[in-house]
């Protein structure tokens, strides 16, 4: 039984080259430059809300791309995971990019502090709380400075979590794999803990709080399960975009991608039974304060996007993923994992584009986007700043941990 | 190049053998084919099964005093209409999630350990299920026209059970829990119950055991079609494993009562009940192997897996609580936040800090590896979670004590035979196990042995690397 017998003799990448550092900025700065276009567009054009709620959207999909390779990392120490050890150090490196999601926030955080608008966050306007019994109640929450405050906590723990085990398991390649792989182990406990503390309050504000007085204990473990597969999505397009380059093409076999189909279609599941649950129970119930939500994409124009959501995130590509055949060819998950990325972007916009012109609280009568052309600006904008984060931390690094002490595990993984 | 390469693994990542001393398939079987053979029953084991058929006992005349007096006898009413029998109720089918979590899901996961914990575990569960719902069946009053439950077409009833109530949702989603639980816990049993039969030395043992393995021969066309059954049922529970207790938080989330409704409960109650549910697998599993000299195949490195799950589930379940009082609060609607905080401070506020204490604190005493490994504080430990959890279910029930109308304000009190007929459910629970311990395959003698050869680390890179 060798597993290097159908390996070919072609030696593979194993490292990203120093230059690459240079070349990060190019991708960072024309990203940079779309999200400025967008918003002299937008802003320029008129659509202030329109643009606000676009560009959270651009900067949610790359942190939630972020947040979920963090999961992955702490939960594959915290499992004591052994097959991933090989695609760990490229999930590191997402999750390594937290820093410059939380950059993209700045924009955000200083909208909310310099001014009185609620075209984002309508809580952020004095005259919409005024009065508003719901909103009164929990202003000192829902405040300019705490919110910003929060946001800077929530930031603070991604990065510290990153940085460490980032750190660590580049500091593994040349001194102690073995110390800092029991350190890292014992670690992942708290990390996880405060991992998903900073989760579903980041949720709860940057999310939920598009509607202030709007709740639902779940929304949390919702924005979670989609990042998860966000997170899946492209780290199967980015082994397929590197291995078409020659890099970690001996290294990761199918058997890996075997594994993360598994999780795509575990967490494609997941999230649509968490989503299940909460429309579900708010359907059932039928309390306003809750329904709100729901009734803007339910009725009226927005419905035809929920439909595509059910069918676009859950049922097809369940079925798309369900096979063995399916999840072993890097092709075949490459489709899936592309498709699904795209309806992680959706998922999102579901989520925050019909708050968008929500200057009345409560209005029904909030209207879809004819083209969402200054959304895609955005979240293209947003992921070339993320890919151009990627490339710029992996310059000069090893891309795989190649002195881990389950490294061999994992390069000799099968799936039985 | 591959075994060498493998075998500088350090241990830590290696998995140990499942099997400990120097067992071989044969001292497997011995060991395990002995207990359900061996003519000589141990006392301990007359004595536990007289004290648990006796309240098993005690059970079912109480059903019969409650079936001939009505639920008057209970301390059900108004505003609790919801007493011990469906705290009874939710606490037993949370129990009954383990066994379907270790079948499926780790087999799915590919976690070797399961094979000596599944059997007994799978047992576990479907003698939790029969407690679950034995309480539903007695609450609904007139017990003998509990088949209503269920939408029969009968000319005289000319009405069909509310499809669009999750307590009728309820009866499928156990019916078929209980269903798969069986068929998955049986179809396991086919082998070892084929190795029984050759092994008998009475006639009633050999036809009994003959009859049970259904002409099983061990070829090979018979493992292959088994292996087939066996991932074929694993995918289909494992979705139950979500949808049982999914439905169950239904009874009570798609209502509108504060402290009922809220969304996040679907999956707090899942990993709620996965929580349970190792608390009680650890539970028996600590005597048992202990009492039937299993400790070489239900390993320390087996127990301390089951503490790290129940870190996790309890952990979640913490997480829930934190959640659920943060948005009973944001929401800012007055009678959400009255429930919570009653819940805390109000008259049960003995059972809410129960829970708390039993759920959220104790099992993250498992962080620590020293207690991981010492079996008597874990089985305290779970001893708690076990008390914990029934008391989850309680503080849920006993919100209805306090709604919206002060006027209507109760205080629930369980009578003597409400507290009686959860210890009988007890009994009868212990009753079935003891009578599995006794006479059944209590660990899986074919997925052990397979995974005597099947390790991760260097035995699996070929012999020549192999370490033991």
């Amino acid at each position: 039984m060798s597993a290097t017998a159908t390996h070919s003799t072609v030696p593979e990448i194993r490292a990203a080259a120093p230059s690459l550092a240079a070349t990060a900025l190019g991708p960072m700065g024309l990203g940079v430059v779309l999200l400025v276009i967008a918003a002299a567009a937008g802003i320029g054009g008129g659509q202030v809300s329109r643009f606000w709620h676009a560009y959270l959207l651009g900067v949610s999909f790359i942190t939630a791309l972020s947040i979920g390779a963090l999961f992955f990392v702490i939960a594959h120490h915290l499992a004591g995971g052994r097959w991933a050890t090989v695609i760990r150090r490229l999930a590191e490196l997402m999750a390594s990019a937290i820093p410059y999601c939380a950059a993209l926030f700045i924009p955000i955080a200083a909208h909310i502090l310099m001014t009185d608008s609620g075209a984002l966050y309508p809580w952020n306007d004095p005259t919409i709380v005024a009065g508003n019994e719901l909103l009164e109640h929990k202003s000192g929450y829902l405040s300019d400075g705490f919110f910003v405050i929060r946001m800077a906590i929530y930031f603070g723990v991604y990065t510290l979590l990153a940085k460490y085990f980032f750190g660590q398991s580049v500091a593994q390649d040349t001194s102690d794999p073995l110390a800092r792989a029991k350190m890292m182990g014992a670690r992942s406990g708290p990390a996880m803990i405060l991992f998903a503390l900073a989760t579903n309050f980041a949720a709860f504000d940057w999310l939920m709080s598009l509607e202030p007085t709007w709740f639902s204990s779940i929304f949390g473990v919702y924005f979670f399960a989609g990042s998860v597969v966000a997170y899946v999505s492209f780290m199967i397009l980015m082994l397929n975009f590197l291995q078409g380059r020659g890099v970690l093409t001996q290294s990761v076999t199918a058997d890996h991608y075997h594994d993360k189909g598994k999780m795509l279609f575990g967490f494609i599941f997941f999230s649509g039974y968490i989503a299940f649950s909460q429309y579900m129970l708010i359907w059932y119930a039928a309390i306003p304060e809750e329904t709100q939500w729901y009734a803007i994409r339910q009725f009226g124009p927005w419905v035809n996007f929920s439909w595509f959501l059910l069918f676009g995130h859950l049922l097809i590509p369940f079925l798309g993923t369900m096979s063995r055949t399916v999840r072993r060819n890097k092709k075949l998950i490459g489709f899936w994992a592309l498709w699904m990325l795209v309806m992680s972007a959706a998922n999102l916009f579901y989520v925050i584009m019909p708050q968008a012109d929500g200057v009345e609280v409560g209005n029904m009568m909030k209207h879809p986007l004819p083209l969402p052309w200054l959304e895609a600006l955005c979240v293209v904008g947003a992921l070339l700043v993320f890919i151009g984060a990627l490339v710029r931390n992996a310059a000069g690094k090893n891309l795989l941990p190649i002195h881990d002490p389950r490294l061999p595990i994992s390069l000799h993984h099968h799936v039985t | 190049m591959a075994s060498a390469e493998l075998a500088a693994v350090p241990e830590p990542w290696i998995d140990p053998p499942w099997v400990e001393g120097a067992n071989t398939y044969e001292s497997i079987t011995d060991k395990v084919s002995e207990i359900a053979l061996k003519r000589e029953t141990p006392l301990a084991w007359y004595i536990a099964f007289g004290i648990s058929s006796s309240l098993a006992g005690m059970f079912g005349a109480l059903i019969g005093y409650l079936i001939f007096t009505g639920v008057g006898i209970w301390g059900n009413n108004s505003p609790v209409f919801w007493g011990f029998p469906i705290v009874n109720f939710v606490f037993w089918v949370g129990i009954g999630h383990a066994g379907t979590l270790i079948s499926a899901i780790l087999f799915l996961f590919r976690q070797h350990w399961r094979t000596s914990i599944n059997r007994f575990a799978e047992a576990m569960t479907i003698f939790a299920v029969v407690c679950a719902g034995t309480f539903p069946g007695i609450h609904v009053g007139r017990a003998w026209l509990a088949y209503w439950l269920f939408p029969l077409p009968t000319s005289q009833l000319s009405m069909w059970p509310n499809f669009r109530s999750p307590l009728l949702w309820d009866v499928f989603a156990v019916g078929t829990y209980a269903t798969v639980s069986v068929l998955f816990w049986y179809m396991g049993m086919i082998p070892d119950f084929a190795t029984l039969r050759d092994r008998a030395k009475n006639k009633i043992q050999q036809f009994a055991y003959g009859v049970a393995s259904l002409g099983w021969t061990g070829s090979a066309s018979q493992w292959r079609v088994y292996e087939k059954a066996y991932m074929l049922l694993a995918a289909l529970a494992t979705p139950l494993v979500l949808s049982v207790h999914s439905v169950v938080s239904f009874d009570f989330a798609v209502s509108q009562i504060p402290g009922w409704h809220t969304t996040i409960f679907p999956p707090y109650f899942v990993a709620g009940a996965v929580f349970s549910g190792f608390g009680m697998v650890l539970t028996l599993m600590i005597p048992a192997r202990e009492l039937f000299g299993l400790k070489e195949l239900v390993t320390m490195r087996h127990i301390e897996n089951m503490c790290k799950i129940i870190i996790l589930t309890g952990s979640i379940v913490g997480f829930a609580y934190m959640t659920e009082f943060f948005i009973a609060w944001y929401s800012g609607n007055g009678y959400e936040k009255f429930a919570f905080i009653n819940r805390a401070f109000g008259p049960y506020w003995w059972a809410y800090w129960i829970m708390v204490t039993c759920n959220v604190i104790s099992p993250q005493l498992f962080w620590f590896k020293s207690i991981r490994r010492n079996v008597w504080v874990i089985f305290i430990i779970t001893i708690f979670i076990n008390i914990g959890m029934w008391f989850e279910r309680f503080v849920i029930i006993v919100t209805l004590s306090r709604d919206f109308l002060p006027s209507s304000w109760g205080y629930y009190k369980p009578t003597l035979i409400d507290i009686l007929m959860l210890i009988g459910s007890f009994g009868l629970f212990f009753t079935l196990f003891l009578l599995f311990c006794r006479f059944l395959p209590i660990v899986a003698m074919s997925e052990v042995k397979q995974v005597m050869h099947h390790v991760d680390g260097p035995a699996k890179a070929g012999h020549a690397g192999g370490g033991h």
